[in-house]
């Protein structure tokens, strides 16, 4: 008997039947290729409107360049120099240093916005600026009416990692100003009309944009460009592969070329303690009990270089010659402002 | 025809990769199958951990506790691992209708996957006596999960991944039906179902609604990709179970039943077509061995 | 499962053969590069192929992104192990935001890294190769000497130019990643590398 049906391996090749389908000789119609052309062209539009909107933008005209400094008497810029002893409260030779030569009432007033940038290089508390600097700046320019905003970035490390270690994290929150770590936020590409080696540059929106922006460093040495203070101190406003690049071309003329587009409005250096020998990291931590303050950052690194050079000619270390700072006369040169000492005016007080 | 189990099976996998991928970025859950690691509490799959034993001549005294619980989910729950998750397991069986050639079909033919003791073996021997474990990376789901790891967070595509398209190129050469890969040559499978002692949830037939008595059916037995002979089987044949249902969802008269899991997977059976066997002649009914294959019977203790 | 005699012998017979393909392989020379350096907190190079087990935890909580996994040409038996790559990442188990705790030590899940006092661990050396450095064709550049988190382990000639002292060094590998020459005038080398011990 037996008519036999054949068993069905539907389910051998665990259910996956290919169907196979005949691809056909087709040739392409009219309709077709202007589909296709015009699929391209929405594609080249939609490409071109993504790349316009996600470049780096070259900005408008700068608007940070070369404003005059308005710590200025008798067309002389004004440098303070505040001591005090051990026991000194920070703020108290913070406020003394600034009003010294004007108050901040000068460059802050209601609804403007601060940008306060501290040296902030790596993790470590020592090369930075004292967070208690910072706050009492950020205090000062909160009662004036301004915005307050600490911004940086670090050349070594996480910024937001090293600005918390270092403590300033908590202390610019305490007294109410907004913390933010330059590289979270997208980069723009702006032009450098007085550079010499510098052309264009990439920098943050945050220190472009805003209207007083003040340099907070600590006085120290450093191994090629013998200091860094308030000039070199605006390398932190740039991204770490522009760092790099800064390297590569010329540094000491990079930095003053920079210094054109991001001149600090005020600068206030932490010489509490400052870094001699070596620099910017591993130096031996001296004790100066001193706040600097001025609207002129090149005059104010050319005094704290005279500063630097005789404590360490007193502590008998192998010194550096600070008339021969490239980068300060490079931006005495472009204009920032005057290494000359008899274009200065300097306010030495004491607090005991 | 995709059933709705394979369906899910894919699915299942995919979601294990998602979660993988996804775990790191939220902070919950990092590693890949050799080792997890929740934060305080880690896990360990058990090759691994009998691999670094034998190298290191000790067991870590932290490994203790994580490789102690897989090893029991695996002795209770089997080797599901292999079903549902491991991503090689899935990519071999959608894949075999690339079968270069037409493979042979031995019923229940669970003999022919002795080899992968002489290949386990001598990875764990290597281990002992050269503290050789460079075999990790033949274990798959490893190699596709730290593929994956690298592509996001460090932007490269490793070496190791053309152990996967070996495996795959192996596979469809392969003579005879089945996951070849999955039950002959894998080591962390063979690991896996040695392990797998209580499994709760394996497929039993209902000999009462069986017709392979009368009819040339072994269906079940004939889509196994473990080759288990499911109608014969012992607990120690089902050791290689995997869990992929197919058994199941092939049985033309619903006389395979999943331990444990009857209810739920009631009302779910998929029968896409429908399958005539040929009737039996008395002669065949009379010997068993028959349906065999040119194998021994299984053992009848 | 009865087997046969038969099947047995070629069992074993398979199984010696599998054993002598696996030790050849394990003798196999990585013919390119023998100098794989360990994350910090990596156990002596003998034991820590036979400790990983290969899990990638250690890449994925690395918080600069320094480790990646090593490839053929590191050698067969260290495939797929975590390595340094200062170029991709800097380490910063000795200044940074590894300081306090060592991510992949922490997480490691089988102790082929492990926790250690990051003054005692040497990771490899830095080693410098004069022709590209910056400062050496005459450009200003001292990054390494400034980023460098050990005292000492860079120092300045008089005009300027670094010095590398191998002995100080603890190779993290900032230096080689901060370095702004193209191509880098630094490598990290796994040269003076000091393990920690492994804890039975």
């Amino acid at each position: 008997m037996g008519y036999q049906f054949s068993i069905h391996h539907a389910h051998m090749s665990s259910g996956m039947i290919k169907q196979g389908r005949k691809l056909e000789n087709k040739r392409i119609s009219r309709r077709g290729f202007l589909k296709v052309l015009g699929g391209l062209a929405v594609t080249a539009g939609a490409a071109a409107v993504f790349w316009e909107m996600w470049r780096p933008k070259g900005g408008p005209s700068p608007t940070r360049t070369l404003k005059p400094n308005v710590y200025t008497q008798n067309g002389k810029s004004l440098v303070s120099i505040v001591k005090g002893n051990s026991d000194t409260d920070i703020e108290t030779l913070v406020r003394r240093a600034v009003d010294a030569i004007g108050g901040i009432g000068k460059i802050v007033s209601t609804g403007k916005t601060v940008v306060i940038k501290p040296a902030v290089l790596t993790s470590d508390p020592n090369c930075a600026p004292d967070p208690v600097v910072v706050a009492a700046i950020a205090k000062m320019a909160k009662e004036a009416g301004g915005t307050v905003i600490v911004a940086e970035t670090s050349g070594n490390g996480d910024t937001a990692y090293n600005l918390s270690k270092v403590g300033i994290t908590l202390a610019a929150q305490d007294v109410g100003a907004e913390v933010r770590a330059l590289p979270s936020e997208e980069e723009i590409l702006i032009e450098v009309p007085l550079g010499t080696k510098l052309t264009t540059v990439k920098t943050y929106p945050t220190v472009y944009n805003c209207d007083v922006l003040v340099s907070v460093p600590r006085l120290k040495r450093h191994g090629s460009t013998a200091v860094t203070m308030s000039l070199k101190n605006m390398m932190g406003t740039v991204p770490q592969s522009e760092m790099n690049r800064l390297h590569n071309v010329d540094l000491s003329q990079c930095i003053a070329d920079l210094n054109t587009v991001m001149k600090p409005d005020l600068t206030v250096v932490d010489a509490t303690y400052a870094m001699a020998g070596q620099g910017p990291t591993g130096g031996e931590m001296v004790e100066m009990d001193t706040v600097m303050a001025s609207g002129d950052p090149v005059a104010i690194d050319m005094v704290a270089a005279e500063r630097l050079h005789k404590l360490e000619q007193q502590l008998g270390i192998a010194s550096f010659d600070p008339a021969e700072v490239r980068h300060i006369n490079s931006a005495a040169a472009l204009g920032v402002g005057t290494n000359n000492i008899d274009d200065m005016t300097i306010i030495e007080e004491s607090i005991s | 025809m995709i059933g709705k189990i394979e369906i899910s099976r894919a699915v299942t996998a995919l979601l294990a990769i998602c979660f993988l991928a996804a775990a790191p970025i939220l902070g919950i859950m990092y590693g890949t199958t050799s080792a997890v690691t929740f934060g305080s509490f880690t896990l360990i799959s058990p090759l691994e951990l009998a691999l670094v034993s034998i190298s290191a001549r000790t067991i870590p005294v932290n490994l203790v506790v994580p490789g102690l619980i897989v090893i029991l989910i695996i002795v209770f729950f089997g080797r599901f691992f292999c079903g549902w998750i491991c991503p090689m397991g899935i990519l071999l069986e959608n894949s075999h209708v690339l079968t270069i050639r037409k493979r042979r079909k031995g019923v229940g033919a669970l003999w022919k996957n002795r080899e992968k003791w002489a290949i386990l073996l001598p990875i764990l021997a290597a281990s002992f006596l050269f503290g050789f474990t460079a075999p990790y990376i033949f274990s798959p789901p490893g190699v596709v999960y730290r593929t994956i790891l690298s592509l996001m967070f460090r932007g490269v595509i490793g070496a190791d991944l053309m152990v996967i398209f070996l495996i795959l190129a192996l596979d469809l050469f392969a003579i005879h039906y089945g996951r070849t890969w999955c039950n002959t040559i894998c080591p962390l499978g063979t690991a896996i179902s040695s392990l797998s002692f209580i499994n709760f949830v394996k497929p039993k037939v209902d000999h009462k609604r069986c017709i392979d008595f009368d009819f040339n059916c072994l269906d079940c037995e004939r889509i196994c990709p473990m080759r288990i002979p499911v109608t014969r089987a012992d607990r120690w044949a089902m050791m290689e179970c995997n869990k992929c249902l197919k058994c199941w969802a092939s049985c033309p008269v619903k006389a395979v039943k999943i331990d444990g899991f009857s209810r739920v997977l009631h009302g779910m059976i998929e029968r896409p077509y429908p399958v005539f066997a040929a009737k039996k002649t008395q002669a065949q009914k009379s010997s068993r061995l028959s349906m065999a294959g040119p194998s021994q019977p299984l053992s009848s203790s | 499962m009865r087997i046969t005699r038969r099947e047995f012998f070629k069992l074993l017979a398979e199984g010696a053969a599998a054993l002598g393909i696996l030790k050849i392989a394990s003798l196999i020379p990585s013919w390119a590069r023998m100098d794989i350096v360990r994350p910090p907190g990596a156990v002596e190079e003998e034991f820590f192929n036979s400790l990983c087990v290969r899990c990638a935890i250690c890449l994925e909580v690395c918080p600069t992104r320094a480790i990646v996994l090593a490839d053929f040409q590191d050698g067969v038996s260290a495939v797929d192990t975590p390595k340094i790559d200062p170029i991709t990442g800097p380490c910063e188990f000795f200044r940074g935001r590894c300081e306090e705790v060592m991510q992949c030590s922490k997480f490691c899940p089988t102790g082929a890294l492990q926790l250690a006092d990051r003054h005692g661990v040497k990771m490899g050396t830095a080693e410098l190769s004069p022709d590209r450095c910056l400062a050496y064709i005459g450009k200003e550049c001292v990054v390494c000497d400034e980023m460098c988190p050990v005292p000492e382990a860079i120092t300045l000639t008089s005009d300027l130019k670094p010095v590398f002292n191998g002995t100080k060094c603890v190779g993290c590998g900032i230096c080689v990643y901060h370095c702004p020459a193209e191509p880098k005038a630094l490598t990290l080398r796994p040269e003076g590398a000091k393990r920690t011990k492994w804890l039975k």
